[in-house]
């Protein structure tokens, strides 16, 4: 199946700004972050950057939806979904 | 009893000419904490259903200047102003570092409520003898800077009198409006030592409305317990530890985001938002840090971060002009959207509109907009008085003034951006409103939404309850709720906030009020009650205008024509983006498909009373 993902701030240099990426049917948040981690070659497990995956600090949303409002990285994702993922940002 | 908190607070009515003491309840001050969703709460009990009727510069709307449990006592003390916002028609929590939040804690209040409406131009003096209203009538019409060294020696003075100074005497805290606020320029702010604003909602517009010019405070007693003053000081020490550790921004402050946000994610608002990309190095940092900041590390109360530098230009025709860095907001909104991209021009421009006590951001929006109907034909000289090019920082000076005072096509634009273009719609026949960049009466920060490379996107602005508020924008309904629902209501700066790790912040909220804080309950509850009880007034809305829910739930209509240039040239807001994301964020709070709050949301939240009102708009 296929989940797109759009990644915004400081990730963005380590992740790619936008990507298509294919996922074996069942896969989860979890699975996903770990394709991701290890395609941009980052070895800290469960992390993206500094970011906890699952963390307070990352803001993972499905479909718009954050992830600790559905199973965590746990969270099971369907064919189509979006994916983004966003560091906490400063503003002013 | 509640710590963190000094205890009481003061109610001044203004007509009555009277001052008391009022306090909350324990329940309540943990339900909504202080700053922005104490003043929500306290503005719906006190206003209620009459809400839509409650003209915002009439004697029936509220103003309060409150702090939270956490101000003055964790880094960067900030009070938040709030009422019945004059834009919006809504609420917003819109704060300001300054000494006044310390200083009225430490005269043993934790906040002011105004209500009412003085005959004639007075002050509010609090001390802990309690609160005084004394006469203005001397400083109204004075600017900023006068207006501080009026009350400084005054209240100096009076002070001393009475009681004998022991040590090193600390300046009262002030804040205080401009001839904006005076005149009732719905954008004015509320300003304090000097260049700090309290500037989204135009509160310094309600101040006005009550002629009042000021709130001086001057404590002379301890800060309030906390639950676990051990616990505190090692918190402290840690949240120090890490605020230190950025000495980049220290350095820097946001001063060099007027080129950076330019060139680098292309959301800078030029010329009225016609082009967000520019690449003028000329306007980078290092002009501005080597040509023109004099004193580079400077914080208000109990602030670690220390970022602020104040400019200075000490030559040239602008010579004399004083004001801080300008932060970045100024050095777009006073600069490149004015079409100025010269250091000296834009600080020139700071420095008037700090000391008429415009918002730096919501007056020079209005102005951009005049100017670029001035460079479609539909404002001409006749209406302004003189030419209106971008980039003439002398015009935009003028036109700062015309606003001020209200002469001419000013007082259309006092009326602030949204307001302008309807009346200026019917004067000319011809709809501007596709010139206008504000959400819901509010005008739009400078972080533009086209290029999706900054962190303001689709829904950011659009399901704001604070509209344009760049400050406090919408995430997912549950992300935010952390962050500026509750700084604004902790009351503290945002700055001594973003680089510490959230557990920590919340262990400190903990440890100074005893309430059993966590950063998921803030989440899930603490956070979406404030946002869902200013979303209910938001819709409530009125006199003059109601916001239609999910029409007006959207992005100005710039934020969708496509870039003109730069690297993200064609890029534009993603519409069918900011519906699917629009109707997911309301389901998320717990609100219906129009973004009303559903019967069950406000029943959990404890809102219940304002289910009436609801319902009706449910229809």
């Amino acid at each position: 199946m296929k989940v797109s993902i759009r990644v915004f701030g400081n990730l963005v240099t380590i992740l790619g700004r936008k990507q298509v990426i294919e996922l074996d049917e069942g896969g989860t948040v979890g699975t996903l972050s770990n394709r991701l981690a290890e395609s941009a070659g980052l070895r800290r497990q469960g992390y993206l950057g500094n970011y906890k995956v699952g963390g307070d600090d990352l803001a993972i949303l499905v479909n718009g939806r954050n992830i600790h409002l559905l199973d965590g990285v746990e969270t099971v994702l369907k064919d189509g979904d979006e994916v983004v993922i966003l560091p906490p940002t400063a503003g002013g | 009893m509640s710590r963190g908190y000094a205890g009481k607070f003061l109610e001044v009515d203004l007509t009555k000419e009277a001052a008391r003491d009022i306090t909350f309840s324990d329940s309540v001050l943990e339900a909504y904490f202080g700053g922005r969703g104490l003043a929500a709460k306290i503005l719906w009990d006190r206003i209620g259903e009459k809400w839509p009727k409650v003209d915002p510069l009439g004697p029936d709307n509220i103003f309060l200047a409150l702090t939270g449990p956490m101000t003055a006592i964790y880094p960067g003390a900030r009070i938040c102003c709030s009422g019945k916002s004059p834009l919006s028609n809504g609420t917003v929590g819109s704060t300001a570092s300054t000494e006044f939040a310390s200083e009225l804690k430490m005269a043993g209040y934790d906040g002011v409520v105004v209500t009412g409406k003085a005959s004639n131009p007075v002050y509010i003096l609090v001390t802990d003898e309690g609160g005084e209203i004394r006469d203005a009538s001397h400083m109204w019409g004075r600017l900023g800077e006068d207006t501080i060294r009026i009350l400084n020696r005054e209240v100096t003075e009076e002070l001393t009198k009475r009681k004998p100074n022991i040590g090193l005497w600390r300046e009262p805290g002030i804040i205080y409006i401009g001839p904006a606020g005076e005149n009732l320029v719905r954008t004015a702010a509320v300003m304090t030592k000097i260049c700090h604003a309290a500037g989204y909602g135009g509160y310094g517009a309600v101040m006005g409305s009550k002629n009042l010019k000021a709130i001086v405070a001057k404590g002379r007693g301890k800060m309030p317990e906390v639950d676990a003053p051990e616990a505190v000081k090692l918190l402290w020490k840690e949240v120090h530890r890490h605020l230190i550790e950025e000495s980049n921004f220290r350095r820097m402050g946001t001063g060099y985001a007027g080129y950076m946000v330019g060139a680098d994610t292309s959301s800078e608002p030029i010329r009225n938002w016609q082009e967000e990309w520019h690449d003028e190095k000329r306007y980078g940092g290092p002009s501005f840090e080597t040509r023109y900041w004099v004193k580079k590390y400077w914080a208000d109360f109990n602030c670690t971060t220390s970022c602020m530098k104040i400019s200075c230009i000490k030559s040239g025709r602008w010579k004399g002009d004083i004001t801080d860095m300008p932060d970045y907001e100024l050095e777009a909104y006073c600069g490149t959207n004015l079409g100025i991209f010269d250091p000296g021009d834009n600080i020139h421009i700071s420095a008037v509109i700090d000391n008429l006590g415009h918002s730096g951001i919501n007056g020079p929006n209005t102005m951009g907009f005049a100017a670029e109907l001035y460079q479609r034909g539909i404002l001409t000289k006749d209406d302004l008085g003189f030419e209106l090019k971008w980039g003439d920082a002398e015009a935009f000076e003028k036109l700062a003034w015309l606003i001020a005072k209200r002469e001419k096509i000013g007082d259309v634009l006092a009326e602030g951006t949204f307001r302008a273009a309807l009346k200026i719609g019917k004067m000319k026949g011809v709809d501007v409103m596709p010139y206008a960049v504000h959400v819901k009466g509010i005008e739009v920060g400078a972080h533009g939404t086209r290029s999706d490379a900054d962190y303001t996107h689709d829904i950011s602005y659009a399901a704001s309850v604070q509209g344009g508020d760049h400050t406090s924008v919408a995430v997912d309904g549950y992300t935010e709720m952390s962050s500026a629902v509750f700084t604004d209501s902790a009351v503290i700066c945002n700055f001594c906030f973003f680089w510490v790790p959230r557990s920590l912040v919340f262990d400190f909220a903990k440890a100074v009020t005893g309430f059993p804080i966590t950063m998921e309950r803030w989440r899930k509850e603490h956070g979406p009650r404030i946002v869902t009880l200013q979303r209910a007034l938001l819709l409530m809305g009125g006199p003059d205008t109601k916001w239609r829910p999910t029409e007006d739930d959207d992005n100005p209509p710039r934020f969708y024509e496509p870039l003109p240039s730069g690297p993200h040239k064609g890029k534009t807001t993603d519409r069918e983006l900011v519906e699917k994301k629009r109707s997911t964020y309301f389901e998320t709070l717990g609100w219906d498909e129009k973004g009303v709050p559903t019967k069950e949301t406000l029943q959990k939240l404890g809102l219940a009373d304002l289910e009436p009102t609801m319902r009706n708009l449910r229809k």
